[in-house]
């Protein structure tokens, strides 16, 4: 995917564009007059060539996927229209959709302990907008992260009635309720356009803003799934108020990937912010304080979230397996980054002094650093599994520095024992008193 | 799927993305550009009261092959192995000493005609491989079976981009197979070889996958290409006539809607191409190509011409929906006793009388384009083809059309045009009862 064809000096290739008179396409060596007389023409091209087996044809078709990510307050507010309008691109056909008395449709997918929640306030939202709703509430946990649920999902939605592409399905919850809805949705009538509102801090930086959709297979993590984008992603930070400390840390951890990876300022504001932000949930009030508050936590999930969709927007379909959002997956995203202060000191690639402050600020937003689960076997095995499904390459990302990073196909073993060795011993005992959870992400 | 438009009084700001260093950065079109490689996706950020908000728009260029080949499983022959990948690639993929693997998921039916020949194949060339027979018929064509395919396919084991799925059979086969690839990793790349007429000229050249769900045909699925379409005619030669048949409905259907040539050529030559079953008829001392490699590789190239600019169906217009309209209801109405060029024919047939109701078409045309059908031996009438069934089908696309009919209709002999308005009550129920009276004794039942 992506590669224009070589010229091959024994085929003569001929190539074509595509244009439109009416109703009818015809393809065309692309002249002027014919570009001119067109009421439309493609950016897909035809490429011929003819040898004696018979002719051969090569299709360049560009897709273009668009999709917004928009921050609000108050989502379920009657009063704002966010959830039903936000993905509208046109101005003018908000405005229309506005006056309009016609009722809309919406099918919301819902997570049953988000449900539990926000079950009546989403119900009162939908009532006081006039819309004609049904609202599927899913227990959405990894283990039923399964294709049966999807097609559950997608029966009721058969069932519903929904305009093929002005109804969009909207998903609310964690990253599971997210992933498994957008597969559904692109499933659906082969896709059906999809809308995601996170309600968990580390679904609304990571899993809510790429195009990844998924469920698990054969005991294998995400093993189907589609790269399928929503049409829109709605970000309000009051969900995180009612999510329990230790997964407030998890998505903290995401952020902290990026701010290692790409992101020195936001390194920085976790570091000096991380407690508080654990402390109050990323929640603000009127006062001056929090005001303070609301500028760090605000500060923070936009820059998590530029910095990824920087890494996700040229690399939609993951064409270039080489990817920086993979740091932190590639031994055991629950264990993983606790080693990696040490293996980057190890390695040359973090002074003494950087390592410290990074596990300082682990230690601050509340992450395990320790894990007696963590052996080297597990790290050596995942990394051979790495290898299997990475087309033979380790290609793992490792920060060089305070907010950058590389990716690194040649790191040896005696490097990671080394590391493995010097983490285990400056880590475990120090640790062993303070509190030690297990930390299921 | 347009870029963002901007909004007056709120400006955007437009990002490039580079990488520097396997990092991406984003930058604005004044910034310092940092040398690295520039993406062709871009991020536009606008800011507002409420907040921030982000519009990703990110292009992703799907390309595939189509290539037509004679004695695909001839083992000297390089195509079934390499033919995905271009002249530099493929020495590079040939001269690696890992073996080669494949999974290939196979037709049953095609299996016992060709699966010692697959097999062959394969294993003169020291590749490993796992050969999958499966029963794709259209009652099976569900999600189950793709299921069963995936569990094969992860025991088995294949590289995450240099091993493609091999499908071989009909539209059935390549469709499921095509579904479950899209969904394995999120993407393995596949590859399809047609073995019927009808899935030569239709099914093996676009992008669409599915199965059928809850009793709507394809009602699930996805829009991801393989990587590959092998075609090769030869197999037809195991064919039934009534399969023959059933392919040249997809053809006369391309014909129909914007080839007159390939309509002259199909009216005179039908018979003929049907009793050789398209093949070869042996070297021409003018060189010429003979009508069955002209009438497929036409049907083929008329049908990318349409598929290539939509192929994710962002335009819901589309020639190629012409015998679509009431074929789905009818051909899952009568389950299995219509093949899906039989019903596709039965829905052109209709469509003909109402072209000519509206005077789209004159009378002698209309004619022409029976007697072709009735030359290719296809079915042009079916009683349970009702009114009512009808008059539902119609209701549906409507539904499912975003509020317009958008329903092609022939306006002369080789050209169509897309109509937005429902037909006419009058004018379906004119049209019905002339269809009813004309070709009720001639059609199949």
């Amino acid at each position: 995917m992506g590669k224009v064809p070589l010229e091959n000096a024994k085929e003569k290739k001929t190539e074509f564009s595509l244009v439109r008179v009416k109703s009818t396409w015809k393809r065309t060596r692309g002249t002027k007059d014919n570009m001119d007389r067109a009421d439309c023409v493609s950016d897909a091209k035809i490429y011929e060539s003819i040898t004696e087996q018979g002719t051969s044809w090569t299709v360049v078709s560009p897709i273009v996927f668009t999709y917004k990510v928009t921050e609000t307050h108050n989502l379920l507010d009657p009063c704002n229209d966010t959830l039903l309008l936000g993905q509208i691109t046109d101005p003018q056909q908000v405005e229309d959709m506005r006056k309009s008395s016609k009722p809309l449709k919406r099918f919301i997918v819902v997570d049953q302990e988000v449900y539990k929640i926000y079950g009546s306030k989403l119900t009162e939202y939908l009532e006081a907008n006039n819309v004609l709703y049904k609202i599927l509430a899913l227990p959405t946990t990894e283990e039923n992260k399964s294709m049966d649920i999807a097609l559950k999902i997608i029966e009721e939605v058969n069932n519903f009635s929904l305009d093929r592409r002005k109804e969009p399905i909207i998903a609310m919850g964690g990253g599971v309720c997210l992933d498994i809805v957008g597969l559904a949705a692109s499933l659906y009538r082969r896709r059906t356009p999809y809308i995601r509102v996170p309600t968990t801090l580390l679904s609304y930086i990571d899993a809510s803003v790429g195009a990844k959709t998924g469920v698990n297979f054969a005991n294998c993590k995400n093993k189907l799934g589609a790269y399928v984008p929503p049409v829109a992603v709605f970000l309000d930070l009051s969900f995180i108020q009612t999510i329990p400390r230790r997964h407030i840390s998890n998505g903290l951890a995401e952020m902290l990937k990026m701010a290692l990876m790409k992101h020195r300022g936001l390194f920085e504001l976790l570091e000096k912010h991380g407690l508080m932000l654990l402390d109050t949930k990323f929640q603000t009030d009127k006062s001056i304080d929090g005001h303070n508050r609301l500028q760090a936590a605000s500060r923070a999930t936009r820059l998590a979230i530029t910095t990824m969709l920087e890494e996700l927007a040229p690399n939609l379909w993951e064409d270039d397996l080489n990817r920086l959002v993979d740091f932190g997956h590639l031994i055991s995203p629950a264990l993983e980054m606790k080693v990696l202060p040490s293996l980057l000191h190890e390695s040359g690639l973090l002074t003494e002094e950087e390592k410290q402050r990074i596990i300082s600020c682990m230690v601050g937003l509340e992450l395990p650093v320790w894990h007696e689960g963590f052996t080297m076997e597990l790290i050596q095995k995942s990394l051979q599994d790495r290898l299997k499904h990475s087309g033979g390459l380790f290609r793992m990302p490792l920060p060089v520095g305070l907010g950058q990073a590389d990716i690194f196909n040649d790191t040896s073993y005696e490097t990671l024992h080394r590391a493995y060795e010097k983490w285990r011993d400056e880590l475990s005992i120090s640790h062993c008193t303070s509190s030690i959870r297990s930390v299921k992400l | 799927m347009l870029s963002p438009n901007n909004c007056s009084h709120s400006p955007q700001t437009r990002f490039d993305l580079v990488q520097v260093n396997g990092a991406w950065t984003r930058q604005t079109e004044q910034g310092q550009g940092a040398e690295g490689k520039l993406s062709h996706a871009k991020i536009y950020e606008k800011k507002s009261e409420h907040g921030v908000s982000w519009t990703v728009v990110s292009p992703i260029v799907f390309t595939y092959r189509v290539i037509q080949c004679q004695n695909l499983l001839d083992p000297s022959n390089d195509t079934l192995l390499w033919g995905h990948l271009g002249g530099e690639e493929r020495k590079e993929a040939a001269a690696k000493s890992k073996p080669v693997k494949r999974f290939i998921v196979i037709d049953e039916v095609v299996h016992r005609l060709y699966g010692s020949q697959v097999l062959g194949y394969f294993e003169s060339r020291d590749v490993v491989c796992k050969i999958l027979p499966l029963p794709t018929t259209e009652e099976n064509k569900c999600m189950e079976l793709v299921t069963r395919i995936l569990e094969e396919v992860h025991e088995f084991g294949l590289d995450r981009r240099s091993e493609p799925i091999i499908a071989i059979g009909g539209g059935v086969c390549l469709d499921v197979v095509g579904l479950a690839a899209s969904l394995y990793r999120r993407r393995t790349p596949y590859i399809r070889v047609p073995t019927t007429v009808l899935a030569y000229v239709d099914a093996s050249v676009g992008a669409k996958t599915g199965v059928n769900f809850a009793g709507g045909k394809n009602k699930l699925g996805s829009y991801v290409p393989p990587a590959a379409t092998f075609l090769d005619r030869s197999f037809f030669q195991t064919l039934p006539m009534r399969q023959i048949s059933n392919g040249m409905a997809e053809m006369l259907k391309m014909a129909l809607m914007k080839h007159p040539g390939l309509f002259q050529l199909l009216e005179a030559e039908g018979r003929r191409l049907l009793d050789t079953k398209l093949q070869p008829v042996g070297t021409d001392s003018s060189g010429h190509e003979d009508s069955a490699a002209a009438s497929t590789r036409i049907a083929i190239e008329t049908m990318l011409e349409e598929l290539a600019p939509n192929l994710w169906e962002d335009d819901l217009d589309r020639l190629v929906d012409f015998g679509h309209l009431i074929s789905p209801e009818l051909e899952m109405r009568v389950l299995p006793a219509l093949l899906h060029g039989e019903a596709v024919n039965i829905d052109m047939s209709f469509m003909v009388y109402v072209a000519h109701q509206r005077g789209l078409l004159t009378a002698e045309e209309k004619q022409r384009i029976i007697q072709c059908m009735l030359g290719l031996e296809l079915p042009v009438w079916h009683q349970d083809c009702t009114l009512a069934l009808i008059h539902k089908s119609l209701q549906e696309r409507l539904r499912h059309s975003g509020g317009s009919l958008r329903i092609p209709l022939p306006t002369g002999l080789g050209q169509a045009e897309i109509f937005h308005d429902m037909v006419e009550e009058n004018v379906l129920s004119q049209a019905y009862e002339k269809w009813t009276n004309e070709l009720a004794p001639s059609g199949t039942c």
